[in-house]
């Protein structure tokens, strides 16, 4: 009995201690994830339901302003249950909705990096080149998307165009200047190592530079989609036709604030994935010296 | 300690050209990256570019529309067949703004849209677009059917219809709130004049109200907040106001002017001028439609398609109640039942005219309220920007009646200035602008 | 007919405070196949003549000629194994060797290449480790692949800066063992120049000893010869009595106390 005790209490000891090294074990281990998998859950509950708990407080108090969350929550399964359904250009479902939207993001996501990775490799590698780029950095950097889309209008005569084009001109920034320093804080050693044993340009820079650089090009890659994904929901207002930014609009111009902000909740959990799909990667290619 | 010192011009410029594909190539550096993209290029490259036009694709026809009552003539062409009677094959998309209807008509993105009567002059004098734009107007979609909505601060204060009280009222609220806001829809466009007008026929000074462009949820939204004086907008935002109680129905734009033009086909130049059978196969197709809402037996029906969510996306008896001419005004004061001057789409030809006259009046209204500085050239802008040859021979074919009072001189309801389109000028030395 | 020589070099850095010299007056000249030490203080500019014997830097004054040519850049004819090992830490060791190899020796097939890293990983024994990345192998071993590495692109010159500084005490001398091996293996035909803080490794590794003063503008002080006979070995030829006299010698040079003497003792203080 008392050895009973003594195992169950250090057992627990070791699990509250969060070390990896529970005990070689196998069964104390699994116990352990799955212990460790479900108090992340509870946590994040307890996190949602504080912030639902605010949201209905609210919407009590503000007489007919904020719909409640159950109401929302009502729209939100009405939408989802059915995420494919095609009416017509005017009336499809939020997967539609989202699918395209998705699709212009990572149109001028990628278009963004194909711009961005290059100059910043540039950038971080020759002083020359940041001198001259940086300027044109900080100023072009804080730039809404909203202003570029009268410019992107002009120049690509095409609104769906012109919504690619701000996706791009917003969300390269991230990544060319995180890309720009993973460059710029190439150790000596490195260096050195490749001026040693006379490494060429290319080999200098597939083997040297770009494998130190990558999980800083990967870093920006990850804030950058997150402002892509920002961007295009105030582009698809801007521009009309279809997408999840475009649902928003048509919402409000219903007067439906379940849908608007049900559609908030969409956008923020399509976020939250993408951006753990990029720390996922990030987390790959991080080596340690 | 070593101390290897490195100068940065030993390692040269790494300025080169890197080819796209080694480039990619050197992007996968990893196979788990390639692993992870790859659904992303798929999603990316399966759900195409909109703007791609393929060979069966360039038959189509895009018509935009606005999520406004008025909207209906193209709807209802849409829903009851009669584009496909005519042969022609057309999609119609909803937009985000007037703004963005001027931008894909300007671009061809859209071949023609459901739009202000008013936007070709504006975008083309520079008032509201890029000046020397071309959008032509093919036949005009509707009349009536807009007003004037105060917000609630005003009820008791000033009622429907009272115009004379308006200034006063207004000036009160000038000095208790230091400015008074009014909304309207696009600079140059319908609601804009329809505003102005009511505002110098009230003795206001504009010049001491704001009068700002924005969306109509946002207009509700703010007048909701106690943000938002007045606007002028369409149906059903009017209704949708007095539903709500937030406002309520000072006065109609059938009131301002009795039948005016509101609405119109607009088209893209080249659409007009390329595809010239197709356009007219459009334009019979909705000036049928335009006869089947004018059949009042209809207009419930009406109210329920263009209630419906991917079009005006509205509760269908808002719809419905003011498409009949029932005004509930709100604020207590009981419902306004119009018998002949609601909104309106044919009237038996009268409506779809689109007359050059009306072109240069609210040309003359931009001098008149100081938009323009310079008189624009009145009769040239409206032969260059309305189709009227080409309705003619639509209406012809179709037996319509052609009105022949285009260009006579005619007057508002609201002011009885005489306004000939011959002499602008004239016109413009009596009425009362900015400042009254 | 020395196949090293360094004639009357002077090396200045500029920086944002001026320009600050490092060394001065430096005349060395080295046989090949010899194996010269550098030794002396931290920051007498040990380093940088190495570095300037590598190409990483270049003389204000003077120059440094191998086999007759003067020394303008790094090349293949010089391998170097730098203090922190240098290992790139994305690659394998196989790849880190390899990489070195084909860059240094791109002119030779691909086949020809393969088997010079082969050899030398065999040589200091790591071929079962040639698929570890750096972080999974301790810093002997990573030496050892720094070593190979230098070795492998077959150089005039090896320039090793401090090489086992940052190991400790077993592990450096079994690395003394291994670096003499290679050595041997290659009929002794390369020259080994080491900077090092080590006295001990200095005696027993060298043919020469260059005693470097103080910086700034630091000079050589002496050089002594170290007559010991090769091979060498741990146990045998640190008991020689010449062994223990140079030991002497540089302890006397570079120590500054060697001894407690009697002003350090404890005094009880009497009542």
């Amino acid at each position: 009995m008392k050895r009973a005790i003594a195992i169950t209490t250090s057992f627990t000891r070791e699990l509250f201690s969060g070390s990896e090294e529970v005990s070689s074990d196998g069964l104390f281990k699994f116990f352990g994830k799955i212990f460790r998998a479900l108090s992340n859950i509870v946590y994040s509950l307890l996190g949602f339901g504080i912030l639902i708990l605010a949201w209905q407080i609210i919407s009590k108090s503000s007489a007919d302003g904020l719909p409640t969350p159950i109401a929302t929550f009502q729209v939100l399964w009405e939408l989802v249950k059915d995420p494919f359904y095609d009416y017509g250009p005017n009336d499809k479902g939020i997967g539609l909705q989202l699918g395209s939207s998705l699709a212009r993001v990572f149109t001028g996501f990628f278009l963004g990096s194909l711009i961005a990775i290059p100059i910043g490799l540039l950038m971080g590698a020759n002083a020359f080149c940041r001198k001259v780029f940086y300027p044109i950095v900080q100023i072009l950097r804080p730039v809404s998307p909203l202003a570029w889309f009268p410019i992107g209008l002009v120049a690509f005569q095409s609104a769906s165009k012109a919504t690619i084009f701000i996706i791009v001109i917003t969300s390269l920034w991230p990544t060319l200047i995180n890309t720009a320093f993973g460059v710029a804080s190439l150790p000596d050693d490195h260096k050195n190592v490749a001026k040693a044993f006379g490494f060429s340009k290319w080999k200098y820079l597939t083997k040297v530079l770009l494998p130190f650089s990558l999980p800083h090009i990967i870093t920006g890659l990850r804030l950058s989609i997150g402002v892509a994904w920002l961007v295009i929901v105030a582009g698809e207002m801007l521009s009309g036709g279809m997408g999840i930014g475009f649902f928003v609009w048509d919402s409000w111009n219903a007067l439906s604030l379940e849908k608007v902000i049900s559609a908030i909740l969409i956008i923020g959990f399509v976020g939250l994935l993408l951006d753990k799909g990029f720390s996922y990667l990030e987390k790959k290619v991080t080596f340690s010296v | 300690m070593g101390l290897l010192y490195v100068d940065n011009q030993t390692f040269g410029i790494y300025c080169e050209v890197i080819t796209l594909k080694r480039f990619i190539m050197e992007k996968i550096y990893n196979k788990s990256i390639l692993l992870l993209i790859a659904p992303f290029l798929l999603v990316m490259l399966s759900s195409s570019v909109p703007g791609k036009i393929n060979v069966a694709e360039k038959e189509v026809i895009h018509l935009g529309f606005i999520p406004l009552t008025d909207c209906a003539p193209i709807i209802m062409a849409k829903e009851l067949g009669l584009f496909a009677k005519y042969g022609v094959n057309v999609e119609v998309s909803k937009e985000a703004s007037w703004a963005n209807v001027r931008d894909k008509i300007l671009t061809g993105e859209l071949d023609g849209a459901h739009c202000l009567f008013s936007m070709p002059f504006s975008v083309y004098t520079g008032v509201g677009g890029k000046e020397g734009s071309e959008m032509k107007i093919a036949m005009v979609l509707s009349n009536n059917g807009q007003a004037i909505t105060l917000s609630k601060t005003f009820c008791g204060k000033v009622g429907f219809r009272q115009t004379n009280k308006v200034a006063a009222v207004v000036a009160a609220r000038l000095k208790a709130e230091k400015e008074v806001t009014f909304a309207m829809t696009f600079p140059g466009g319908t609601h804009d004049i329809w505003l102005r007008n009511w505002l110098a026929a009230a003795g206001v000074n504009q010049q001491t109200s704001k009068i700002i462009t924005i969306p109509p949820p946002q207009m509700v939204a703010n007048m909701k907040v106690g943000n938002m004086d007045g606007y002028c907008v369409g149906e059903p935002w009017n209704g949708v106001a007095v539903k709500q109680g937030i406002g309520f129905t000072e006065i109609s734009t059938q009131d301002i002017w009795k039948n005016h033009p509101e609405k119109a086909l607009v088209v893209n130049t080249k659409f007009s001028e390329t595809r010239r059978e197709d356009l007219k196969a459009v334009m019979k197709a909705v000036l049928e439609a335009c006869k089947w809402l004018d059949n009042r037996a209809n207009r419930k029906k009406a109210a329920e398609i263009i209630g419906k969510v991917p079009y005006v996306n509205a509760p269908a008896d808002v719809i419905e109640a003011r498409l009949m001419g029932d005004y509930n005004l709100g604020c207590d004061q009981g419902t306004e039942i119009y018998t002949d001057n609601y909104m309106l789409f044919h009237r038996n030809g009268e409506t779809n005219f689109p007359r050059k006259g009306h072109a240069i009046w609210f040309m003359a209204q931009y001098e008149r309220f100081d938009y323009l500085k310079q008189s624009p050239n009145y009769k040239a802008i409206a032969d260059k920007l309305i189709l009227q040859d080409l309705y003619k021979e639509v209406a012809t074919s179709m037996k319509i009646k052609i009105p022949d009072d285009d260009m006579k001189p005619f007057s508002l309801e609201i002011d009885k200035v005489k306004f000939d389109p011959n002499n602008p000028a004239e016109y413009l030395k009596v009425a009362k602008g900015i400042i009254p | 007919m020395s196949y090293l020589k360094i004639e009357d070099m002077e090396i200045t850095f500029n920086s944002l405070k001026g320009s600050f010299t490092a060394v001065k007056n430096i005349n060395l000249e080295i046989e090949k196949g010899q194996i010269v030490s550098i030794i002396g203080h931290s920051g007498c500019g040990k380093s940088t003549i190495l570095n300037a014997i590598s190409g990483m830097v270049f003389p204000k004054k003077g120059k440094v000629t191998l086999n007759e040519r003067e020394i303008k850049g790094p090349g293949p004819d010089r391998g170097i194994v730098f203090q922190n090992y240098s290992l790139l830490p994305w690659l394998t060791v196989y790849q880190n060797i390899y990489e070195a190899v084909d860059a240094a020796l791109a002119s030779k097939p691909k086949a020809e290449k393969k088997e010079l890293v082969e050899k030398y990983i065999k040589m200091v024994n790591l071929w079962e480790h040639r698929e570890k990345h750096p972080k999974e192998i301790s810093g002997g071993m990573k030496q050892r692949v720094a070593i190979a590495r230098a070795f492998a692109i077959d150089p005039e010159v090896l320039l090793l800066d401090e090489p086992f500084g940052a190991l400790d005490a077993l592990t450096k001398a079994s690395l003394h063992i291994e670096l003499l091996k290679l050595w041997n293996l290659t009929q002794r035909s390369k020259t080994i120049v080491m900077v090092t803080h080590d006295i001990e490794e200095a005696v027993f590794l060298s043919d020469r000893i260059v005693v470097m003063n103080n910086g700034p503008a630091a000079t050589i002080r002496e050089i002594e010869e170290v007559h010991l006979p090769r091979p060498r070995n741990k146990i045998d030829t640190v008991n020689l009595p010449e062994y223990k006299s140079i030991r002497e010698r540089l302890l006397s040079l570079l120590v500054e106390k060697v001894e407690i003497d009697e002003s350090d003792f404890y005094k009880e203080k009497v009542a």
